[in-house]
């Protein structure tokens, strides 16, 4: 999935794509030393900054769930990434939280526990590996909905769907989006298109045509967790 | 991942798929029965359906639990939000969605088995339930599937074609090289291309031995259903049974 088409003029792998230890509204996960009970041993630390105090509220006392996962980077057709999780009660007043041990993982999420179900409140990538799966991730999301939305049975127009998802209308599948974009293409009949460069410059598309599939966003047409935290 | 091809794998092999194929295409599916002893009638007044079973498939199913599941042909497109979310338990043989299902408990003296379930469906399949102790299904064994309707026919072979297909290409994908092996335990025939198509009713793959795979199989209809994995772009026409587990190989 990542060897994919690489655009000219965009960010490399090295740099990361997305900001690292944040998701960028306030909350943060830092690698400190840990104390006595982790024997000195680098542990992951999730704060809030004064700015989300609102937002520290969602877990206030609630039973907090941190999943971190590190990806393979040559991964195998059946190959599992390796991963980690904690849970625990979230103190009530805002204070740093110690979630678990540092195995040098690449990404994050935070949630909370309702019941049987977690609800995400934050993803942070911790590496610029992370960053950039998880940057890919939210645009596999979007092209997925969007194309989904096209192919329904009421045919909405690429027009409409462009406004709901802020994207562009396609004049033809073989058009390419402005990067950061969504690119969104119809016949109205059976041919529907979707496509977003994300920011390593990799095209990411979903493109149906009668009954023929094409995609390079099959594990997100599948509903399978790609990212393996959620 | 894996937990999923051997579940796909165990399927295939559980649905008696016919793995040496004619060179050409069979005639389209009886309907009303299996055509190896299991037999759907309709009876009384309102209609009901009961089973008919021959001396040796009735052998298989006395005294044991039969869990009989009737469905309508799905209608299922891309835009259709038919799609759960991921589904991690892979121990259970899932049921396909608006289906019906009754459990039937064959006494061991051979009798027409009958049902509360009316003949409005499609096709019907049943599974042999092994129920240890606290009533726990502790093992589902595919015994049969019979279609009712010409679509309930065309259905159940299109989806014996693709879960063939998937399989195939699932096998073939992590050695790609291995392509005459995996042809050789399927019966299959080795393309020399994508653009080629197979044999009628015979399956095909292809292989560049690095990071191209294709399967394909025409199913009795004549289309020809494809499974084509270049690199990381995936073209089918095959996703409503990928998306869905028990389109695929459920119940």
């Amino acid at each position: 999935m990542l060897a994919g088409l690489l655009l000219p003029g965009t960010a490399s792998a090295a740099e990361p794509v997305l900001p690292l230890g944040t998701d960028g509204q306030g909350a943060h996960l830092d690698v400190r030393r840990g104390g006595p009970l982790y024997r000195g041993r680098p542990v992951l630390v999730l704060t809030f900054d004064a700015s989300a105090a609102d937002r520290y509220r969602q877990i206030a006392g609630r039973d907090l769930v941190v999943a971190c996962i590190r990806f393979e980077r040559h991964p195998q057709l059946f190959d599992t990434a390796a991963g980690g999780g904690s849970g625990q009660l979230a103190p009530r007043r805002q204070r740093p939280i110690v979630v678990m041990i540092n195995r040098r993982y690449d990404l994050c999420s935070i949630g909370v526990r309702h019941g049987r179900q977690t609800r995400v409140l934050a993803r942070i990538p911790l590496t610029a590996f992370g960053a950039q799966r998880l940057d890919e991730h939210n645009a596999a999301v979007a092209v997925v909905a969007a194309v989904r939305t096209l192919a329904r049975p009421e045919r909405p127009s690429a027009a409409t769907v462009a406004a709901t998802f802020h994207g562009v209308v396609l004049t033809a599948p073989t058009d390419t989006p402005p990067a950061g974009v969504l690119g969104v293409y119809s016949d109205g009949a059976e041919h529907v298109y979707a496509a977003q460069i994300d920011r390593s410059g990799k095209l990411l598309f979903v493109e149906q045509d009668g009954d023929v599939t094409r995609s390079n966003l099959i594990d997100y047409l599948l509903d399978e967790d790609s990212l393996g935290i959620d | 991942m894996s937990v999923r091809l051997l579940t796909l794998l165990l399927a295939l092999a559980a649905a008696g798929a016919d793995l040496a194929y004619a060179q050409e295409p069979p005639a389209p599916l009886p309907l009303g029965t299996d055509g190896h002893g299991v037999r759907l009638v309709q009876r009384g007044t309102p209609a009901h359906l009961v089973v008919l079973l021959s001396p040796k498939r009735y052998r298989q199913v006395a005294g044991r639990a039969l869990q009989m599941v009737c469905a309508p042909v799905p209608d299922v497109t891309l835009g259709a939000d038919l799609v759960g979310g991921p589904r991690h338990d892979f121990r259970d043989v899932p049921r396909p969605r608006g289906s019906v299902g009754a459990v039937l408990h064959p006494p061991r003296r051979r009798t027409p088995l009958v049902t509360r379930l009316s003949p409005q469906w499609d096709w019907c399949a049943f599974v042999v339930r092994t129920v240890r102790d606290r009533g726990r299904v502790t093992r589902e064994v595919g015994f049969a599937t019979v279609p009712l309707t010409p679509a309930g026919a065309a259905f159940a072979d299109e989806r014996g074609v693709a879960l063939r297909v998937i399989v195939s290409d699932l096998l073939l994908l992590p050695r790609p090289e291995r392509v005459k092996q995996v042809a050789r335990w399927l019966h299959a025939v080795v393309l020399s291309s994508p653009a080629e198509t197979p044999p009628p009713g015979r399956l095909g793959l292809y292989s560049d031995h690095r990071r191209h795979v294709y399967a394909a199989q025409t199913d009795r209809a004549g289309d020809l259903l494809f499974l084509d994995h270049d690199g990381d772009v995936v073209r089918t026409n095959l996703l409503r049974y990928m998306q869905d587990d028990a389109l695929l190989w459920g119940l």
